[in-house]
């Protein structure tokens, strides 16, 4: 009776997945509810987590919960700490969730609500959640070692080497791009760039009372931390209302990318108490909080997407950013599909928390689903403004025009009637000058998100206090990836140089903090500063490169499974992280072709670098702006280069994985698993 | 018993409905205090308390006071990946 009943729930629940995607995908013309969004998206997570998940537990993984995990193992109270899987998804889930899946599906709503959505479901049931699921477990077999080790052991010299230098790119490509998102959502409004600023002094005082007065008290902390944040998106609107302060905190793209490198280099400087703990808390539990408060108003306000299915920009002719469907959209939405960072995580602090090694399929697979509902609800945040002001909001100048009359003419002749008063209404009601040209991604979505809690709580009253909450919570978590990114890089660099001259690899000696925080602060800060220059508003160049290299960094971790599988025995079912190794092989070196050759100066880095060059010997780029123009053609070249390198790595990659596959093959080689030795477990069942 | 009877007719908790209310109480607290624990583990504020439990059954060195603790547990988490985009 108990199986017949739960046949039955699987069927309803398989049916109204396939009901709710159908509806969402065969959709036009009239509008649609986010509802359909989420019971397309929770059916299908549901129905993976339950049949997918669960055949690769028990025939590839062949998890046991008899085996004791690193955790009991090595049990320490510091990094090894047996955790409740509950606990535990959490921490990971904290871990793992960062501005990718909210700022990725905003831009790629450009398409129409549909590519993007449909990637999301799919490439994080087949893809994203696969990899994080078979890395976790390969690290729990192998004592909680980390992604380059392993690649190290299993594949080879070479993809260890490789897995670093793509851990090192990306964190160099990802801060830059996170920062370009600030800059934009702060560019000229003093109440956002007040708010933020506020946060540092909280942080410092969270730090310092952790630190001296109530030791380890995070919870206590982050709850006065919390008033006070909410206490200055308050106070903000004062600081926008007076002239001589607003005067202050209005500040340019320029400006604001000089104070947030100042700010990352002081961030991983400083000793990590100080600041950069204390605002990972805070960061922590508002993200958590507005993430939950998301869900709740999409399901009270059921919100109408205005948004079409798909957009007249599946042609590659965007004005967010260039480029066609594929490869474009799997390049934009990689954080929320599939995410090479995840890897990271998955084998860094999670497997050595873990309790059994069951709870990696809740734990690796499960979280990854949570993190593509958070994707899902921000491209609904997205489409559900009116077509017309998300163009307005993420297009750049060069396109659109900077005033609200040119905007509106552009956009409407695109098909999305705007009238110039839309925007201004829209900007006064949150509190700011203008929403125009902010590309990026940020303001769209606290738009997008104010509208939703303002019909939930407050009504339009309300709405420029909610805009602000928006844009501060997805700010104060950018940050909060910045300056742990920062200080990661710091310490990738001086390992990297200590082999070199051993001081510098002493991760307390001053001189060395200094020299290599400067180094890495330097690197994401000069993309970042090209992008802040670039007319065509820097995530059209930034984010495609971040998208390539995360996709680099999953190609990695998935060559590394693969391997795994194949050293276990599990040739039948190869295609599990194979198909998505070789769809994202295919996604990014189409990319990365395109970005480097395209013919089309948006979309080719290489032939916008060309025409750039064209104009100043044409004499049709004024005197004064000659220097700039030269700048911008390096920038260019600087950047088809990296994207060359990025491909180059994959290749190389590509290659040593091939040879090591065909040695196993032909049986020339040995299928030599590193895992550590099987041990009991000590703990009873119920544990 | 005793309070049951002062109360007007109709209102009288008969002994059953007194235990279910008692059971119910007791499943809130200890809910909430399991929610609580699991918040403070979360969030890092029971980090002290666990490394305490295990420290003591260590013999040899004396643990770490709750100061050099904290310091030393966030020098060791955010000296790797930790967060993601």
């Amino acid at each position: 009776m108990k199986r017949l009943l739960s046949i039955v729930l699987w069927f309803v629940i398989s049916v109204a997945g396939a009901a709710a995607l159908g509806a969402i995908a065969l959709h036009r013309g009239e509008r649609i509810n986010a509802t359909w969004f989420v019971l397309a998206a929770g059916c299908c997570y549901l129905v993976a987590y339950r049949f997918y998940s669960a055949f690769i537990a028990a025939h590839i993984l062949a998890l046991d919960d008899s085996r004791a995990t690193p955790a009991e193992r090595f049990d320490d109270g510091r990094d090894f700490v047996p955790t409740n899987k509950w606990v535990l998804l959490g921490h990971h889930f904290a871990a793992i969730a960062g501005p990718g899946p909210l700022v990725g599906p905003t831009l790629a709503a450009q398409f129409g609500y549909l590519p993007g959505t449909l990637w999301l479901i799919a490439g994080s049931v087949l893809g994203g959640c696969v990899q994080d699921f078979v890395i976790l477990f390969c690290s729990i077999r192998r004592d909680g070692k980390s992604l380059g080790q392993m690649a190290r052991e299993e594949v080879g010299r070479w993809g260890g080497f490789l897995a670093q230098l793509a851990i090192l790119a990306i964190m160099v490509i990802l801060l830059a791009v996170i920062a370009l998102v600030v800059v934009n959502a702060l560019k000229s409004s003093p109440w956002a760039t007040f708010t933020l600023a506020m946060t540092i002094p909280i942080a410092l005082l969270m730090g310092i009372y952790l630190r001296y007065w109530r030791v380890g008290r995070v919870l206590e902390a982050s709850l006065f931390g919390f008033a006070l944040v909410l206490f200055v998106v308050v106070a903000g609107q004062w600081v926008a209302d007076s002239p001589s302060w607003a005067r202050v905190f209005s500040l340019g793209g320029t400006t604001l990318a000089g104070a947030i490198i100042v700010y990352g280099f002081a961030a991983s400087a400083l000793p990590v108490w100080l600041l950069l703990a204390p605002r990972d808390y805070l960061s922590a539990f508002i993200k958590v909080g507005a993430i939950l408060a998301l869900a709740g108003g999409i399901l009270l306000v059921r919100p109408d997407v205005q948004m079409p299915a798909l957009t007249r920009f599946i042609d590659g002719t965007g004005p967010v950013f260039a480029g066609k469907i594929f490869p474009f959209c799997f390049i934009t939405i990689a954080c929320g599909a599939v995410s090479g960072f995840h890897s990271l995580v998955s084998s860094g602090t999670t497997p050595k928390m873990i309790l059994r090694e069951g709870h990696a399929r809740l734990i690796g697979y499960g979280a990854m689903l949570m993190e593509s509902f958070v994707g899902v609800m921000a491209m609904v945040a997205a489409c559900s403004m009116p077509p017309g002001v998300y163009f307005a909001i993420n297009s750049p100048a060069a396109i659109v025009g900077s005033t609200a009359e040119a905007a509106s003419v552009t956009i409407t002749a695109w098909g999305f009637p705007l009238l110039p008063g839309t925007m201004h209404e829209l900007a006064r009601s949150v509190g700011e000058q203008t929403l125009l040209n902010r590309a990026g991604g940020a303001p769209s979505l606290a738009v997008g998100m104010a509208q939703i809690f303002s019909s939930t709580i407050g009504g339009p009253r309300l709405m420029s206090i909610w805009y602000h909450f928006a844009i501060m919570f997805e700010a104060l978590f950018i940050l909060t990836v910045l300056d742990a990114g920062t200080r990661v890089g710091r310490f990738m660099i001086q390992d990297l140089s200590g082999h070199f001259w051993k001081p510098f690899g002493r991760t307390g000696w001053m001189p060395g903090i200094l020299l290599s925080s400067g180094l890495i602060v330097g690197l994401w800060g000069y993309f970042l500063y090209q992008g802040v220059l670039d007319p065509l508003g820097g995530i059209n160049s930034l984010w495609p490169l971040f998208g390539i290299a995360n996709q680099l960094l999953a190609a990695v971790a998935l060559v590394v499974a693969t391997t795994i599988l194949m050293k276990m025995g599990r040739w039948r079912w190869l295609w599990v992280t194979l198909a998505p190794m070789a769809a994202l092989v295919a996604v990014t070196m189409t990319a990365a072709w395109q970005k480097i050759f395209s013919a089309d100066p948006r979309l080719g880095f290489l032939s916008y670098a060309s025409s750039l060059a064209a104009q100043i010997a044409s004499g049709a780029v004024p005197a004064a702006k000659i220097a700039q123009t030269q700048r911008l053609i390096f920038n260019q070249r600087l950047d088809a280069t990296v994207t060359a390198v990025l491909a180059l790595m994959i290749l190389a990659l590509l290659a040593d994985a091939l040879r090591h596959w065909y040695a196993l093959i032909v049986h020339r080689r040995e299928p030599l698993l590193h895992e550590s030795p099987y041990v009991a477990t000590q703990w009873a069942d119920g544990d | 018993m005793r309070r049951a009877e002062k109360l007007p007719t109709g209102m009288q908790r008969n002994p059953s409905s007194h235990f279910v209310f008692r059971v119910s109480i007791v499943a809130i607290s200890r809910l909430a205090g399991a929610a609580w624990q699991s918040l403070r583990e979360w969030s890092g504020d029971a980090a002290y308390d666990r490394y305490l439990l295990i420290a003591g059954t260590r013999p040899g060195a004396a643990p770490l006071s709750r100061s050099d603790f904290y310091v030393e547990h966030l020098q060791r988490r955010y000296s790797r990946p930790s967060r993601c985009c």
